[in-house]
């Protein structure tokens, strides 16, 4: 008997076993001891688990065992294939919202150097049509991007139009907070299919205290108003929200996620403040310790899982994107996890002044002044220039976890991966890995979870693979 | 393939004779079949035996074989074949009885190398129906010779350019890239699936069934081969004595490894030919594996893989599996005991292999009576 590549991680009796490829096995302490010193003393049937989820082989069947994970290594790592698909457009950076933790920088101030301009929006399109993706997903941020709806309008219709020579699957997504939604905005979602982003903070009191509306009107009733048009005029699916959490919400999570079953959503994402931007000054009165966070986090993931298994689908998309890849073969679509990183890779973003960032962090953290992470122009610059740069390139060669010294022997290593620009963030603001405490502290729960707890496991199966009616259970 | 004795007169006994039912004479108590043969214009005739007839071309039956207009046979030192049949769900070319495995639980009866099939079977197609939707090539094992496979094929296209072909094999020689290669210049994609069958999810107990040491490897680069070119694919698991265990991890496998394909369907076995010979090595009570059979299930529907559970009796299974049931048993050796005339959905029950030998056929079957607020179940 053959031991394979793995790595290890005790989790409470027993050991966590994974693989190059993301596949797992939990031995008890006295079995991986023996599997790690005498493999041939393992009763049969972990024997055959372990050959089975190759963690051992018999000799003559080693090519076999690596060519097989192999395989698996290259469909977990497909995203590199599509390099890049996820292309961010900012379209201003003026907002009609003044939310206490903005990371975006916004402004109310409407004068003319807060708008992407029409001939750069012209440039960017050209620009992004020239990656080699098969599919590309344009994302508009802000600001409050429908604040520049005329230029969202022309880079839709002219990316379509300009597509007709490179038949690419094109996916578009408006993060919106949805308070000036009007009917023809609508109309014109709903005839290209544009999906929205949103966000909601939990009960109105939440909400309002978080995202303060510049109308004097509550900011909630607003969004909700707005929310109810497109679930009834469009498609409640087309729409998805983050809850960010404030020093306000930490405590009253259960609150919140009660608030978003009652409103209808299917999914919810629990985000943490992000140390940038506005929310790096307000961090006094908004933030909390990233224990407090992860108390809190714990403490509603728990309930939301109860809520799944008594037959309310409803599904957090932090842990998922974790789920997808412990659960599945595949990756998932969230690029600021990924190894190699997200950044140029997967993602690029278009500053409204043409310039070119790797993620929107990187464009978060110039606009308060550190242009760190700028790569270049669309105004001066040609593709090649950018995307193949030798800081393009060092980004991605420095966050790579598989060769990164720290992650080396973490056994999380397969569903991980490094931000660059959070991580000179942190850094730069001394809250050393502060990204990877937080990551293993979730894997963790959710390992526990997919252990000690099969209705668990089968609710996290259900968020993956998004079957949220399997009929009578087996 | 369903098959009978018959008697024939001597100068035919040594020959082989194909061909296709075209007229039926109804009797009172039995009928007489007519059978325009291959290559001779003047007919042949199918009696009852002890009944006298005119023509010197005489097959003759002991108990009649339920033939229609339209069925195809062959007669040979003896024994007739239906190859197809109207009234059966089994349309099924074997396109040879070689193999390049030696599976404990083979249930093919004749393992004989037979060099005249190739030209047989394109004999075949020109006798079947013209609406025929799909067919199955099995053997034997179909893939073992590939250029014979690939002119049947290209036969079948020729008359049935839109039908649905099933190829029932074990993939290893399909491990080879340039046979599928060949084949997919054939074989059309959207038209085909591959049904594969798995004995484990490791390579020694996938291996000690088929008897040839690295089957599973090979099998499983066969199975990313075929994927590389769309193909569909059908993953079918034996289940025996020494992999019952393994049901559930074999799920996990599948979907690690596989996760291409398109359902998987977990069959019980035929006890005959090869088989029967083995069945102390494989014979498992189905009570014993249930249990593993329902995780296996459970496992699958929560990855949301298709499953489905092919040869078993209905009443021998919990409730909560009888919507993944499939009645898979072919018509003509698919058998039901005296009890089962009493049971409210034997229509829906695969009943069991007739052609099982008689320790291996569960005895333990009951007639099910259903109390119409259970009929959800289904």
């Amino acid at each position: 008997m053959v031991k394979l590549p793995f790595r290890y991680k005790k989790l409470g009796e027993s050991v966590l076993l994974t693989n190059e490829a993301g596949q797992f096995y939990f031995l008890e302490s006295d079995s991986f001891y023996l599997y790690c010193n005498r493999p041939e003393g393992l009763p049969d049937h972990i024997q055959n688990d372990l050959i089975s989820k190759f963690f051992l082989s018999e000799e003559k069947d080693l090519e076999f065992a690596l060519d097989e994970t192999a395989i698996k290594l290259r469909t977990k790592k497909a995203f590199l294939q599509n390099f890049t698909e996820l292309h961010i457009i900012v379209l201003t950076y003026a907002c009609n919202s003044q939310c206490l933790y903005c990371q975006a920088s916004s402004t109310v101030n409407k004068s003319e150097e807060h708008y992407l301009p029409l001939s750069t929006a012209k440039t960017i399109c050209e620009f992004i049509i020239q990656s080699p993706a098969p599919s590309l997903k344009i994302e508009f941020q802000g600001g409050e991007p429908t604040l520049n709806f005329s230029v969202l309008m022309f880079i839709v219709e002219y990316l379509k139009a300009i597509n007709k020579q490179y038949h690419k699957t094109l996916e578009f997504v408006v993060c919106t907070n949805l308070l000036s939604l009007n009917d023809e905005q609508l109309a014109f979602y709903k005839r290209h299919a544009i999906n929205i982003s949103t966000s909601v903070d939990g009960p109105a009191y939440l909400h309002n205290m978080n995202r303060i509306s510049i109308s004097g009107r509550s900011n909630y009733h607003q969004v909700v108003e707005s929310y109810q048009k497109v679930c009834t005029v469009y498609d409640p699916r087309r729409v998805s929200a983050l809850l960010t959490v404030s020093r306000y919400s930490l405590s009253h999570l259960r609150e919140c996620v009660d608030a978003y079953v009652q409103l209808g959503f299917n999914t919810i994402f629990i985000r943490q403040l992000n140390p940038y931007g506005l929310a790096e000054q307000a961090m006094e009165t908004l933030g909390y310790g990233l224990d407090e966070f992860l108390a809190a986090y714990e403490d509603v993931l728990e309930y939301i899982i109860e809520l799944n298994k008594n037959g309310t689908f409803i599904r957090e998309e932090f842990a998922s994107i974790f789920l997808q890849k412990i659960l599945t073969p595949y990756s998932s679509g969230f690029v600021d996890i990924q190894s190699p990183p997200g950044t140029v890779i997967s993602c690029a973003v278009y500053d409204c002044n043409g310039t070119v960032y790797p993620s929107d962090e990187g464009r978060m953290l110039a606009r308060c002044g550190d242009a760190h992470f700028a790569l270049g122009s669309v105004l001066n610059d040609s593709y090649c220039d950018i995307f193949l740069s030798e800081k393009a390139v060092d980004l991605v060669k420095g966050s790579i976890v598989e060769s990164s010294p720290s992650c080396f022997g973490c056994a999380f290593i397969p569903y991980c991966g490094i931000d660059p620009v959070r991580e000179y963030q942190e850094k730069k603001l001394h809250r050393y890995h502060q990204s990877c405490e937080k990551y293993r502290f979730v894997m963790t729960l959710l390992f526990k979870k997919i252990q000690g707890d099969p209705e668990a496991e089968k609710v996290f199966f259900s968020w993956v693979t998004d079957i949220r009616d399997e009929g009578s259970s087996v | 393939m369903r098959s009978f004795h018959v008697i024939t007169s001597d100068d035919l006994n040594e020959r082989c004779i194909i061909g296709k039912i075209v007229h039926l004479k109804r009797e009172y108590t039995t009928r007489e079949y007519t059978i325009k043969v291959i290559g001779n214009r003047r007919p042949f005739h199918l009696v009852p035996a002890g009944m006298e007839t005119r023509s010197t071309r005489t097959l003759r039956y002991d108990n009649d074989p339920h033939l229609s207009i339209g069925d195809v046979i062959e007669s040979h030192n003896g024994v007739c074949y239906v190859h197809f049949s109207q009234t059966s769900n089994d349309a099924c070319l074997v396109v040879n009885n070689d193999c390049n495995e030696a599976c404990l639980n083979c249930p093919q009866v004749d393992r004989t190398k037979n060099p005249g099939l190739r030209e047989k079977n394109i004999q075949l197609v020109t006798l079947l129906p013209s609406y025929v939707k799909s067919l199955a090539l099995s053997g034997g094992e179909p893939t073992f010779d590939v250029p014979a496979l690939l002119e049947l094929i290209t036969t079948i296209y020729k008359k049935y350019p839109t039908i649905t072909l099933d190829i029932l094999t074990n993939g290893i020689a399909l491990s080879h890239n340039e046979d599928v290669e060949a084949l997919a210049s054939v074989l059309k994609q959207e038209q085909t699936t591959f049904c594969i069958t798995l004995y484990g999810d490791t390579p020694a107990i996938h291996d000690r069934h088929t008897q040839v040491p690295g089957s599973f490897a090979r099998v499983n680069l066969a199975l990313h081969h075929l994927a590389s070119f769309g193909y569909r694919i059908e993953l079918r698991y034996l289940i025996t004595k020494i992999n019952f265990e393994r049901i559930p991890s074999f799920i996990e496998y599948a979907y690690d490894n596989f996760p291409f394909i398109d359902h998987i369907s977990l069959m019980g076995m035929e006890f005959s030919g090869y088989a029967s010979q083995h069945a102390d090595l494989l014979f498992v009570e189905q009570r014993d594996y249930i249990p593993y059979l329902k995780r296996a299930v459970g496992k699958a529907v929560i990855r949301d893989i298709p499953v489905f559970i092919y040869n078993h009796q209905v009443c021998l299974l919990p409730k909560e599996l009888w919507r993944f049931t499939v009645s898979s048993i072919s018509d003509w050796k698919r058998g039901y005991h005296e009890r089962c005339k009493r049971c409210d959905i034997m229509g829906y029950c695969g009943g069991y292999f007739t052609t099982s030998s008689p320790v291996c056929v569960p005895s333990e079957v009951f007639p099910i009576s259903l109390n119409y607020k259970g009929m959800e179940a289904l």
